[in-house]
């Protein structure tokens, strides 16, 4: 199954010039996912499903206020499942919907090492830190493959065409669907529509692409985002209140300011500093430090439109 | 950086912060005060109002469908959250407390399947577009093909 995925996604990323291609590796990966849902290996379909998405969204401009929307929901309506008065499907389906839970049961049978409080906390606190750093490894490589991929098609592109005896289609003449649709597809060269642009030029990524540096930090910004408030719960637990002289979160460490709980409380405290102040500090810094440039990039049209807003009307009735 | 402030109105572009301190809230309600504390309820309940009254009054999103998304997630949660409070107080094995938990268990399924089609729309139209106009564009160069062998 998994050397299947790989192939699938060396020819999804191959395949990114070419509707025919792209129309071939969607429908073998529709059947795939059939049947992955229907054998034993619901975690990967699982996981293929939400990279996907995470994909389609990263992908179109503009999508991403409805994913956090979205995260922010379901890691609510997470916290609230834990209450125990659900079922136990619907608790299992909550928590399998939040995918940044955090919660790995069983972690302490593949190290034991972090069977003690201080080390899975230390554990829990520096995954984040470790994803990123996997994340931007992933995007870099990532990157560079698809420029790989591109200058290889490119290539067999010249190879099969040849240089001299190839002549461009004329745009959108006599064509049976609306031609201003045609010019808006062929802009985008990684559609493989406007056949001009199927040269040795076809290799560079074209200008309105993020640069790797841009990725890299919208990666990172994201993912401290989608972070924040799961990481915050899991700090913000080990200043419960002492219950009868015990820590809340760990029954049995008494609250003496010694031993493992000194350590939780230096741990809590590096933390608090580090996400639950940080994060919120880092982000208003870089939204005041570009604040003249984002009002200088107002855009009208999308802005005029929120003005009629739908809510004014009818949830202005329920309040 | 487009990410903090792309999907507010340039008014309110740092609106994420608001957001931000949302999330804070919360942890610190669920977390930081004791289940069994009255407060605790209290505190969340507060935040998600105080979080749709805002919402309300500032819609800070550039697009309505946004707006009325955030509004009606918030919406759910505080069903979801007050029913909760309701659902520790009956017994088990009560037709009320069964049909409870299935009618907010769905409220919330929609809600996440709304989620998901609204964002996976555009990019099924896209598709739809692109194929669309690929196919034309095969048709168009076999047809200039066979115009020009019949010519010759």
């Amino acid at each position: 199954m998994v050397v299947v995925s790989a192939i699938l996604l060396v020819v999804l990323i191959l395949a990114q010039r070419s509707p025919f291609f792209i129309m071939g590796t969607e429908v073998v990966s529709i059947l795939f996912l059939a049947i992955l849902g229907l054998g034993d290996f619901l975690w990967l379909l699982q996981a293929f499903l939400i990279l996907g998405l995470f994909y389609i969204v990263v992908n179109q401009r503009g999508g991403f206020e409805l994913v956090k929307s979205l995260l922010f929901y379901l890691q609510t309506a997470n916290l609230f499942a834990s209450e125990e008065i659900w079922l136990e499907w619907m608790q299992n389906i909550f928590s399998q919907l939040n995918f940044v839970n955090f919660k790995f049961s069983g972690v302490e049978c593949i190290f034991p090492s972090l069977a003690s409080p201080v080390a899975r906390t230390a554990f829990f606190m520096g995954l984040p830190g470790v994803v990123l750093v996997v994340a931007v490894l992933l995007i870099v490589v990532g990157h560079f493959l698809r420029r790989f991929s591109s200058y290889v098609y490119g290539r067999l592109c010249s190879c099969i065409r040849g240089r001299e005896g190839y002549k461009p289609l004329p745009k959108s003449d006599g064509l049976d669907i609306d031609g201003e649709e045609i010019d808006r597809f062929s802009a985008q060269p990684h559609l493989g529509i406007n056949e001009d642009q199927d040269s040795e030029d076809d290799a560079e990524p074209y200008e309105e692409e993020r640069t790797l540096l841009q990725t890299v930090v919208h990666g990172i910004l994201l993912l401290m985002f989608t972070f924040y408030f799961e990481v915050s719960n899991k700090v913000l637990i080990l200043f419960q209140p002492c219950a009868s002289g015990y820590m809340a979160e760990y029954h049995w460490i008494p609250c003496n300011w010694e031993g493992e709980h000194l350590y939780m409380m230096l741990l809590g405290f590096v933390f608090l500093v580090l996400y639950i102040l940080g994060i919120p500090f880092l982000f208003a810094i870089l939204l005041f430090r570009w604040a003249k440039e984002i009002r200088s990039n107002d855009n009208e049209d999308t802005v005029s439109h929120a003005a009629s807003s739908l809510p004014e009307r009818y949830f202005g009735f329920l309040f | 950086m487009d990410f903090f402030f792309e999907s507010y109105r340039t008014e309110v572009f740092w609106f994420e912060l608001v957001w931000i301190a949302r999330r804070l809230a919360l942890a610190l309600a669920i977390s930081i005060i004791p289940h069994e504390d009255a407060f605790h309820g209290f505190t969340i309940a507060l935040t998600l109002l105080v979080s749709m009254a805002i919402q309300q009054a500032v819609v800070p999103f550039r697009h309505n469908v946004e707006n009325v998304m955030e509004q009606v997630s918030l919406m759910v949660l505080l069903l979801t959250f007050i029913s909760i409070t309701q659902l520790i107080f009956l017994e088990d094995g009560q037709l009320s407390k069964d049909v409870l938990r299935v009618f907010i268990f769905s409220c919330n399924a929609v809600v996440v399947l709304v989620f998901v089609g609204i964002m996976v729309w555009p990019y099924l139209k896209t598709r739809y577009t692109m194929y669309k106009v690929w196919l034309a564009s095969a048709l168009h160069q076999q047809k200039r093909f066979m115009y020009s062998n019949k010519n010759k």
